[in-house]
């Protein structure tokens, strides 16, 4: 198991490809395996510290990481407002150049790469558990 | 993230190394922005790319907007393999001219 604690500024998202870099070396992940995983947590990250926080105070992210044979199990919790990326309204990936929305990509591109997401809210908490298959 | 912008009589290029996220995608969109020029080809070469998340992707769509305006096509060069997926997954590959190797490679 690796835990990461980031605090939510922009800039360290760095630390967050570090880490996974590192978690990715020690348990002989697969590049493509490091850069989805990278991808995923970098899209929920980005997104907590951008939009979860409705004040100037300082803030805790927490990321758990294991890997049991073929899966990774995630889990990220914050202390920003209420979010399920579940509820979140899909993209429409057809459209023409002029009408494709410009927001709403991040949470698509989490799907796609993960197995499984459940999300809860717990004592003012946003917890969202992800697995990923290994391939 | 590193960005060299190459300026010719018919096309401007710009090559982007490194990771495009988050933390450079302000830098890349302030770059972009300045050297699309509708009356040349607008060529990004992503040879060197090692990472690009929907920051990214974002920058680019604002770009290709900006362009198609005019009637243009934004070109996205050398794509590694997992940075075409994301584009694959996000829809993207529709909306630009994607060519496998840089037609200006010197």
């Amino acid at each position: 198991m690796a835990k990461l604690s980031i605090e939510n500024k922009i800039e360290n998202l760095n630390k967050l490809a570090e880490f996974i870099e590192n978690f990715g070396e020690e348990h002989e992940l697969s590049p493509k395996n490091i850069f989805e995983l990278n991808l995923i947590l970098d899209e929920l990250i980005t997104n907590i510290i951008s939009y979860a926080y409705e004040d100037d105070s300082d803030h805790i992210i927490e990321l758990d990481i294991n890997k049991e044979k073929d899966e990774l199990k995630i889990q990220l919790i914050d202390d920003g407002k209420e979010f399920n990326p579940l509820e979140k309204e899909e993209v429409k990936l057809d459209e023409d150049l002029d009408e494709r929305k410009i927001g709403g990509l991040g949470i698509h591109i989490v799907k796609e790469k993960t197995d499984e997401i459940k999300y809860k809210r717990e004592s003012n908490k946003n917890i969202l558990m992800l697995k990923k298959k290994l391939k | 993230m590193e960005i060299n912008e190459v300026k010719k009589d018919t096309y401007n290029l710009l090559n982007v190394n490194g990771r495009l996220d988050s933390t450079t995608a302000p830098e890349f969109e302030k770059a972009l922005l300045n050297s699309i020029d509708a009356a040349k080809e607008n060529l990004v070469n992503f040879k060197d790319l090692k990472y690009i998340s929907s920051s990214g992707l974002r920058v680019l769509l604002v770009a290709a907007k900006k362009l198609s305006a005019t009637g243009k096509k934004l070109t996205i060069t050398a794509m590694q393999d997992h940075i075409k997926e994301v584009f694959d997954i996000s829809g993207f590959t529709g909306l630009f001219n994607i060519l496998p190797e840089n037609p200006y490679e010197q």
